[in-house]
């Protein structure tokens, strides 16, 4: 198992790199410098402090023509010529692009030495995505959990009474949950039970403990919403379980049915449920941004997001360097729980 | 067995646990917020996102200024009670005087303006760095010091040495010596960060000086009246050199200035506060005899900042802020379109159900525009494209409802716009008001068979208009600076108002930083696009057609007509304190409107019109958009706020009880099912 846990472990830094680089490309393909210069000195800035701020933070460097050029007074032009144009900075001639593969060198190097420089709001990377984690997990784990573990007890309960009015009514319960809008019932949720009724804060979050009032609703809305899919992915997993012939034969050696569900059913769904269970880990340090944005959460749901519409390059090379290791760390985790949930699994 | 039934009897424990927790535990915040509230006067508000900084030299959008301006000062700022818009007074003693024949102002500064006591000015910080004492110094603070001329002198020299200041364009060129003193800065930011702090600290500029404690002068190379209107910006602040170089980067995140509030705390995606800085200056509430201001009269001759606190609370969704104000959380709110039908009716009053809590209603036209900038260079909607290139620009800006448009995606918060600057500046009139700016697709229809187009119609109330040099349907396309579903509506509302002169008006949608690269190398045959004035000067609009402003990323449609671009020269150095230059002004705006009448660089849309929505117990200050510092004069009854918003809270049970039965009834007897299948 070590082998293949070192193996994986060495393949990371080549999938990470393939990650990196298509994030690189795809982010300096849609978003030019002169986007993130203007974001960054507004859109009402000269060209020429446009270019500045690419020249200052790389992205060009200037010419002599253009040296000379930048530091000229502007032309007073007559009212005769009527044909005057502002002072225009020309690439080639007053300046030249660092290239794609510099710009990339330079992007590896800060990664390498964990420096994922300033957000848009001239905030160190590391400390926005450090605070907001803990607000996300503060949202996600308990909800997770709890949806998980409620997932799991319904869909034994739906499989061992299969067919019969209990399983109809779970299944039915289920299909109704799903069929609604999760946003619409977020609205309803924070409407009624929040606003008209006050039995919890609109919106809102608190420090340390106090934050658990403002979470309890959205956490029991997490938990009816996800209540649907978990029965039903649960239910089947357990029927599927349920029907092996070692379940009848554990019942026809007379075990009991709190034995043959938790001690022999439950033992053998645990490989669907633990790729469920791995996989979710990088979600939840991401956070649920629907959830958040409504109930103003300040985790790290929304900051992604927020980050790409608002060219925000440094927390989305973060946010996407961060997802990569963990989902492969994750994944990795899974190969090995797999061995020791299944002893018939073997990694090699 | 005995574990099954412990199972399912440990889980309809935790549920009513939940149950009974939810219903006795938490509650709204009403009770909570009126403990906090105790005793002192807070204002409450929300913020959709974050202040982007608290540097006011970077501050470029409205929330950043908003905050800028509770902690910093500048020299003017806009009279409280005055309409139109006026500047007086702040960190001045008087206002400026003006030497024409030098072009210089010369300010005289208050005798009496404090720094807000902070750490970097204790003595044991001197030299040290923020990021070297860490938040645990923070407790022990300094005293804040007198603020001098010097500390503008250097204010504005940041702003020009800084790559990522926002609000330099409004210096560049104009002050002497700045153009030279900026490109130096930013030669050595980068390549040497000792030369350019002592650059910074020591280096001169020309045109700004102070030749003593109390005065302050600023000389420009060509007239440029527009600069008071600019430093009543957050650009024009007065920081202090200790806390910039005290708290580094930080600095955007923990200001100190000379305003009416210190930033108490800000908790990113939560929440700011602010609380009265104890060394501001004795300024008081403005008087006034005028009826209009009987309002204000409790609070006139009394001291400024009138509340201890202002709380905003950052809430990004438009259904929990409406939620918050509609329970008494926040004093005031806008109204989303979302929202929109709960708060207004078909009448365009307040709905009984806000009415009845004492909410009330207050709208204004706001200085924002939204256009459509055709790009002056395309070959088919161009100059290049002759007459037939007007004709369509004719047929685009008749073919626009923008009547419907304001109806259908603003829920009437707009006025059909035909101007170039909003109806509160001076030089509108109605006469100058864009002829061709109207809707009549019938006569943009004529318009483009007078040119030679071929129109035919397709279906009710649908044309095909073709180029007959091509043969081809006449297709336009807009660059749309949003993707979202509100901008592809608003993509399908473009193409109705085209299919009406028959001309195929499709949508291009993108992220903003792709629209703004586009838009400044004008690839695109159409931008749509949206300014806010930033000062009541018609030259601020009027600037986005001038000519040479199209390589400066202003201009996109890139018109540059020699008749414009002279008025427009002439038109901005007027001063209008002065009865001639106001008078050739007001006549210049008007040429200027027929001159673009003439030549259509862009399709007028709307200007936005804010509804805001403010409690019984919030005094709202009359608008002016432009200023950002009035949150000192603004006042909320606390204790009311805390009596109404605690009776609203009320907690039915009946709900709570019903729901509860929903998910515990079943659940027991599926429970008591299982329990008795298994024995």
């Amino acid at each position: 198992m070590l082998a293949y846990v070192l193996r994986k472990l060495a393949y990371m830094p080549l999938i990470l790199m393939g990650v990196i680089l298509i994030t690189f490309l795809l982010f300096f393909v849609v978003t030019s410098p002169e986007a993130l210069a203007r974001m960054r000195v507004g859109s009402k800035a000269s060209q020429q402090q446009v270019c500045e701020w690419m020249a200052t933070n790389g992205y060009i460097t200037w010419t002599e023509e253009g040296r000379a050029k930048r530091a000229a007074p502007p032309e007073k032009t007559p009212d005769a010529a009527d044909t005057e144009q502002g002072k225009v900075f020309e690439e080639g001639k007053d300046f030249t692009r660092t290239s794609n593969l510099t710009l990339f060198g330079r992007y590896l190097s800060d990664l390498a030495r964990f420096d994922y420089g300033l957000d848009r709001r001239d905030r160190k990377v590391t400390a926005v995505l450090y605070e907001g984690m803990w607000a996300s997990l503060a949202l996600t784990v308990p909800a997770f959990f709890i949806a998980e573990i409620l997932g799991v007890f319904f869909g034994l309960i739906a499989a061992m009474y299969r067919q019969t009015r209990i399983d109809h009514a779970l299944v039915l319960s289920a299909i109704l949950i799903m069929s609604v809008n999760s946003i619409a019932l977020y609205m309803f949720g924070q409407k009624f039970l929040a606003a008209e009724w006050n039995y919890f804060p609109v919106t809102g979050f608190g420090e340390g403990l106090n934050a658990a009032r403002y979470l309890i609703l959205p956490i029991l809305l997490y938990v009816f919403i996800s209540y649907g899919e978990q029965l039903r992915f649960n239910r089947i997993v357990m029927l599927d379980e349920t029907n092996q012939d070692y379940v009848r034969t554990a019942r026809a050696k007379g075990l009991d049915e709190n034995t043959v569900l938790f001690k022999h059913v439950l033992r053998n769904t645990l490989i669907p449920l633990i790729t469920r269970w791995v996989v979710a880990i990088p979600s939840l340090y991401l956070g649920a941004l629907v959830l958040e944005s409504f109930f103003g959460i300040p985790g790290l749901g929304y900051l992604t997001v927020d980050a790409i519409a608002n060219s925000d390059v440094n927390i989305v090379r973060a946010t996407v360097v961060l997802g990569s290791i963990t989902f492969m760390l994750a994944n990795l985790l899974s190969d090995v729980l797999y061995a020791v949930a299944d002893p018939r699994v073997k990694l090699s | 067995m005995a574990g099954l039934r412990g199972v399912v009897a440990l889980l309809t424990l935790a549920v009513l646990g939940v149950l009974v927790s939810a219903l006795t535990g938490c509650g709204g915040t009403a009770a909570s917020i009126a403990a906090e509230d105790e005793g002192m006067v807070v204002l409450r508000r929300s913020e959709g996102e974050d202040p982007k900084t608290i540097d006011p030299h970077k501050a470029g959008d409205t929330g950043s200024s908003r905050h800028c301006s509770m902690c910093y000062e500048s020299l003017l700022e806009y009279d409280f009670l005055e309409r139109p818009a006026k500047l007086v007074p702040c960190t001045a003693r008087e206002m400026p005087t003006y030497d024409t024949a030098t072009l210089t102002y010369t300010f005289k500064l208050r005798d009496d303006v404090y720094f807000q006591d902070d750490r970097c000015f204790h003595p044991d910080a001197a030299g040290k760095t923020f990021a070297e004492e860490g938040e645990r110094k923070l407790g022990t603070s300094g005293k804040g010091r007198k603020l001098t001329a010097h500390d503008y002198v250097w204010s504005f020299k940041r702003l020009s040495a800084i790559p990522d200041a926002e609000g330099f364009w409004l210096f560049e060129h104009k002050i002497a010596g700045i153009d030279e003193y900026h490109v130096k800065a930013m030669d050595l930011f980068s390549e040497d960060p000792d030369a350019w702090r002592k650059h910074l600290n020591e280096g001169k500029v020309e045109g700004i000086w102070a030749p003593d404690d109390h005065t302050f002068c600023v000389r420009f190379t060509e007239p440029y009246p527009q600069f008071l209107y600019a430093i009543a910006m957050s650009y024009g602040v007065a920081m202090a050199r200790e806390a910039v170089e005290y708290y580094g980067a930080e600095i955007a995140r923990k200001p100190v200035g000379t305003g009416p509030f210190v930033l108490k705390r800000w908790r990113f995606n939560m929440e700011l506060v602010w609380e009265r800085s104890p060394s501001y200056r004795d300024q008081r509430f403005p008087s006034s005899d005028n009826p209009d201001h009987a309002r204000f009269k409790p609070f006139m001759g009394k001291r400024l900042p009138l509340a201890d606190k202002v709380h905003f609370r950052i809430i990004k969704e438009s259904q929990p802020e409406f939620l918050e104000f509609l329970q008494g959380n926040i004093d005031i709110s806008g109204i989303d379109k979302d929202q929109f039908s709960t708060a207004i009716t078909p009448q365009n009053e307040l709905t009984p159900l806000l009415r009845d809590k004492g909410i009330q209603l207050r709208t204004w036209e706001d200085p924002y525009m939204s256009y459509i900038a055709l790009n002056m260079d395309d070959n088919e909607v161009g100059t290049p494209a002759g007459d037939r290139g007007l004709a369509i620009r004719r047929a685009l800006c008749l073919c626009i409802d923008r009547e419907d448009l304001i109806r259908r995606y603003l829920n009437g918060r707009g006025v059909a716009a035909r101007h170039v600057i909003p109806s509160t500046t001076f030089g509108y009139t109605e006469e100058s008001g864009m002829t061709w700016q109207r809707y009549d697709p019938a006569e943009g229809r004529r318009q483009l068979e007078a040119a030679g187009f071929k129109v035919e119609s397709i279906g009710r109330d649908l044309y095909r208009t073709t180029n007959p040099a091509t043969g081809k349907q006449v297709n336009v396309t807009v660059l749309i600076r949003r993707n979202d579903q509100q901008s592809a509506d608003y993509a399908v509302f473009l193409k109705s108002c085209g299919d009406k002169v028959g001309i195929r008006i499709e949508s291009e949608r993108m992220t903003f930083a792709e629209w703004l690269k586009r838009s400044n190398d004008r690839v695109g045959q159409a931008f749509d696009s949206g300014w806010i004035m930033d000062y009541p000067d018609a030259q601020n609009n009027l600037q986005l057609l001038y000519g040479p402003n199209a390589a400066q990323g202003l201009n996109y449609s890139g018109y540059n007509s020699e008749a414009y671009n002279r008025m427009y020269r002439e038109l901005a150095p007027l001063d209008e304190s002065d009865p001639a230059q106001r008078a050739r002004k007001g006549d210049l705006v008007h040429q200027m409107h027929a001159e673009l009448d003439k030549d259509l660089p862009w399709v007028m849309l709307n200007w936005n019109k804010t509804y805001s929505l403010y409690h019984s117990w919030y005094t709202h200050p009359d608008p002016n958009p432009f200023a950002y510092s009035y949150t000192k004069f603004v006042y909320a009854d606390t204790p009311k706020r805390g009596e109404l918003a605690t009776s609203w809270a009320s907690m039915p049970v009946l709900p709570g009880l019903l729901l509860s039965l929903l998910f515990l009834v079943p659940a027991g007897l599926m429970a008591s099912r299982v329990i008795r299948q298994a024995r």
